[in-house]
């Protein structure tokens, strides 16, 4: 049936994404690019070529790096502690000998806030950590009469803002990355396991010796996903913080910053510029992160 | 001896089961708490967190959906009309779902069952764009959409799911496996055409592949916040996130039962969807990462 016969049917039958493709991807990057080195702004008409000063003057502002540290400062105690968390709990779950019950559940539990519509989590969020109504000073403070005047403002903290952002993140993820580090580690041929107890090897030993470095590549497509994620966090602190970017612009993220220069001082291409920025700085640390694992290097040996 | 091991493995286990639903009580409980705020009244609220519903739920209903009440004038005015949110949001993500599955579907089902020359050009260019961040797009696709006229419909959200590069990704797996060359051979022996071969064997054999990614674009396409914020500019038209989010905004910021409301309601959903679907969710996730 693979014969060239058919050919124009493979052509038929891709043809309509490719349209697609074209149309709602591949132009908009480009044309994304393009206006990254204009002037264009939706407050005039016209557009005149500037040539890299959009980048230039991004790289040269204050807001823009700040923006970026935030993201950094928000992204990697999330990732630290979502990794953490998950690879302890996919090893504990898919434990032989602990044959731990409801594993199922608890799986499908860990991983459901990961479903729920982010703008819903930063409402709840909101209220949970509200100054005068929330959850959490409730929790801690108490409701006696004076407790109020204990009550601390979170969210006007520019520390405890991103502590709560990071967290949140690592609550609606680490379920997510869990999944992936069981579905590793299952793949792992289970009479690995079976020899290394055999020769007497610890479970602390196992997990050091074996199930690391055999988990390398699903910690490389976990760690290389996030870090895209991450740098493109935009509706939790948008929504938290109303798209104000919060105290001390402490939750302005890139994207939010991205966000503010495209459509709320309507520099289109100034936000362009940005957006091309955040995929090089996005892709050089991806690099980076694979050149300090040794990625690729022992395949090729 | 040997009744001292078995006694501190038997703490161990306990020790592990308590952390294992704490961590589980951690994933729900904050969900609990809001459905259950959302039955209370203000008063209610500020007394504490609860685990039994309150009787305010009619209130919080009329607060939320028609706006406070005037106590001069008995009139109620800025409401929230989440119910309209939630039909723009089920239109848009069934849209954008029913266009992602059928094309990439198809377009699936040509890159495993052809061979035509620069198929694994194209297909590379697919998998190429997969781990590209999407923001380098958001100028570009705001400005296309005003250029088509179709900025503040919702085709602008619907249209763009025919090019879901993951899920042909996905399909492609699935159809090389799902699909047995023979039976289309067969097919074509007996005269029918290629499309046909193709809705009538090629798509029911890859329903179940179909459904797997159905249901993440729906979700994708659901829980988008940033596509609409950028596309949509008629309150009319608002898909659910873009409705929840003005709670903070707007005078629901102080009334605490309204707005728990307003949260249930968009999360509720999703709880019984999850509840039915959580083991093709699952493993359509695991897929991902073992796969490459």
């Amino acid at each position: 049936m693979r014969t060239s016969r058919y050919a124009t049917f493979g052509y038929l039958f891709v043809l309509p994404f490719f349209v697609a493709f074209v149309l709602f991807w591949v132009y908009p990057a480009l044309s994304t690019l393009v206006t990254s080195f204009t002037n264009e702004d939706l407050t005039r008409a016209g557009r005149n070529f500037v040539g890299l000063e959009n980048y230039w003057n991004e790289l040269t502002r204050i807001g823009f790096w700040r923006s970026f540290l935030n993201t950094w400062i928000i992204w990697l105690p999330n990732i630290v502690l979502q990794i953490g968390v998950a690879l302890f709990l996919a090893v504990v779950l898919t434990d032989r000998q602990l044959n731990v019950r409801f594993a199922g559940v608890f799986r499908a539990t860990y991983f459901f806030p990961n479903l729920v519509t982010v703008a819903s989590i930063a409402i709840l969020a909101y209220a949970v950590f509200d100054w005068q109504a929330g959850v959490l000073n409730q929790l801690v403070y108490g409701t006696a009469a004076g407790a109020q005047e204990r009550y601390v403002f979170w969210l006007n903290d520019p520390i405890a803002t991103r502590v709560i952002v990071a967290l949140i993140q690592t609550w609606m993820w680490f379920g997510y990355t869990m999944i992936l580090f069981m579905a590793g580690i299952q793949s792992i041929s289970p009479s690995l396991f079976e020899a290394a107890t055999i020769d007497g090897a610890g479970a602390f030993t196992v997990f050091l010796r074996l199930t690391l470095p055999l988990l390398r590549p699903v910690m490389v497509y976990i760690v290389i996903t996030s870090l895209i994620g991450g740098m493109n966090i935009f509706d939790l602190p948008w929504i938290l913080t109303r798209g104000r970017g919060g105290p001390d612009q402490s939750l302005t993220t890139t994207v939010v910053y991205l966000f503010n220069r495209a459509f709320r001082f309507y520099q289109l291409g100034s936000g362009a510029a940005v957006s091309y920025l955040l995929l090089v700085f996005t892709g050089f640390f991806s690099a980076l992160y694979l050149r300090f694992i040794g990625f690729g290097r022992e395949q090729r040996a | 001896m040997r009744d001292v091991s078995k006694l501190r493995s038997r703490i161990d286990r306990t020790v592990l089961y308590v952390l294992l639903f704490a961590i589980a009580a951690a994933c729900v409980l904050p969900f609990y708490v809001m459905i259950v705020n959302a039955t209370r009244t203000n008063q209610e609220i500020n007394r504490g967190p609860a685990l039994v519903p309150g009787t305010a739920l009619v209130e919080n209903w009329n607060n939320l959906i028609f706006g406070e009440q005037d106590p001069a004038t008995g009139l109620r005015s800025g409401g929230i009309n989440i119910p309209l949110g939630f039909v723009n949001s089920l239109i848009v993500a069934v849209g954008a779902t029913l266009v992602s599955a059928y094309v990439s579907a198809l377009t699936a089902y040509g890159f495993a069952m052809y061979r035509f020359r620069g198929s694994s050009i194209l297909f590379g260019a697919i998998l190429a764009v997969i781990m590209l961040p999407p923001t380098i797009m958001l100028v570009g696709t705001f400005k296309l959409m005003i250029d088509i006229g179709l900025y503040g419909t919702r085709w602008a959200l619907i249209l763009p799911a025919a090019a879901s590069p993951y899920t042909v990704f996905f399909l492609r797996q699935y159809a090389a496996g799902a699909v047995n060359p023979s039976l289309v051979e067969a097919a074509r022996i007996d005269g029918a055409g290629e499309f046909r071969i193709f809705h009538r064997i090629g798509l029911p054999l890859m329903g179940p592949g179909i459904a797997t990614m159905s249901i993440f674009t729906f979700l994708f396409t659901w829980n988008n916040y940033l596509l609409p914020l950028t596309l949509l500019n008629d309150q009319s038209k608002y898909t659910l996130p873009l409705l929840i989010q003005q709670l903070n905004t707007s005078t629901y910021q102080r009334d605490f039962g309204a707005m728990y409301l307003g949260i249930a309601l968009s999360v509720v959903p999703i709880i019984i969807a999850f509840a039915s679907l959580s083991r093709s969710i699952v493993s359509g996730i695991a897929f991902g990462a073992v796969k490459e």
